[in-house]
């Protein structure tokens, strides 16, 4: 489970990096609706999915130890727990309960993507 | 002998990292530095005291239901404070490994209640979560099971002794058949248990 910005950038102060730079290294969110990311990590491949009924993540390659992870915003407000697999993770909702906002890492300590669909 | 997860150790030295500059300074210097981040957080001190109590809880012996929910309960009263209401949505059906929380405080911004939310889970849940997790692989429950085979066989798709594990379930189908699965166990969990506020898979 979690691990959200702050604690990033304390895992960042830790290994004496700056800061800044793993906010300025943060992909940016798509445009307003569903969207589909590569992140390419230490030779490893993830796949990051975000719709307003879906989100999911996967790690499609290479030999990392990092698990796929996905949290998500409902409509209603409330945010779910982090979900990880060491393959494939999916979270789903319904149309009447959409996700607004859903996140995506490739590791426990790790800045998420984020995308608003 | 017990060894310290790496998250848990990130977040103490952390805590000395920040802690430490202070601690050195000499007269003279100026007034302390405060954190770098700003915005409601949970003390390091609480963390440190959560973490803690689920080491003592796991020395005790077997974490079982029992002990999950007061992890669980825990959290709630750790997030009480910052007025972020908990949903406990009862055990995840697809896997019987965890309970469904949801957060929510709509006067706060989603950066800060995932920290927040992370920080109370860390001091409380983790360490007890994973516990929990040893000994006990994934399952569905038995009705979810059933209602997902038989959707599978209303698409053509026969699974004969379909292993309960939604992971072991996953990968006994080739993945093009993956979505198809998704959406089976999708549809069966929300007709199962129409209160969830959201499916996760595996």
């Amino acid at each position: 489970m979690q691990i959200s910005k702050r604690k990033s950038v304390r895992v960042a102060l830790a290994t004496g990096m700056a800061a800044i730079a793993t906010v300025a290294m943060t992909p940016q969110p798509a445009s307003a609706a569903a969207a589909s990311y590569t992140k390419t990590r230490s030779g490893c491949t993830y796949k990051y999915y975000s719709s307003s009924t879906l989100a999911w993540s996967q790690k499609v390659s290479g030999g990392c130890s990092g698990h796929a992870w996905v949290r998500a915003t409902l409509a209603s407000g409330f945010l779910t727990g982090w979900y990880d697999s060491t393959g494939y993770i999916e979270i789903s909702a319904s149309s009447s309960n959409r996700i607004v906002e859903s996140q995506h890492k490739s590791q426990a300590d790790e800045t998420p993507w984020v995308h608003r669909p | 002998m017990w060894r310290m997860p790496a998250r848990t150790l990130g977040v103490l030295t952390s805590v000395l990292l920040l802690l430490g500059p202070a601690a050195c300074r000499s007269e003279g210097e100026g007034p302390p530095v405060p954190p770098s981040s700003a915005g409601p957080r949970v003390s390091e001190d609480e963390i440190a005291a959560g973490i803690e109590w689920q080491r003592q809880l796991i020395a005790k012996g077997t974490v079982g239901k029992t002990e999950f929910e007061s992890a669980a309960a825990r959290v709630q009263a750790c997030l009480t404070p910052f007025q972020v209401e908990v949903r406990n949505e009862g055990w995840d059906p697809v896997e019987q490994q965890k309970i469904l929380l949801l957060f929510r405080n709509l006067a706060m911004d989603q950066d800060t209640l995932g920290r927040l939310t992370d920080q109370c889970q860390i001091a409380y849940l983790e360490q007890v979560a994973d516990a929990y997790k040893r000994g006990r692989p994934p399952r569905m429950t038995t009705k979810l099971h059933a209602a997902v085979v038989e959707c599978l066989r209303r698409r053509d798709i026969a699974v004969d002794n379909a292993p309960i594990d939604p992971f072991a379930f996953q990968q006994a189908l080739p993945e093009a058949q993956w979505h198809t699965l998704s959406s089976c166990v999708d549809e069966s969990a929300k007709e199962l248990y129409p209160n969830l506020s959201l499916v996760k898979f595996p």
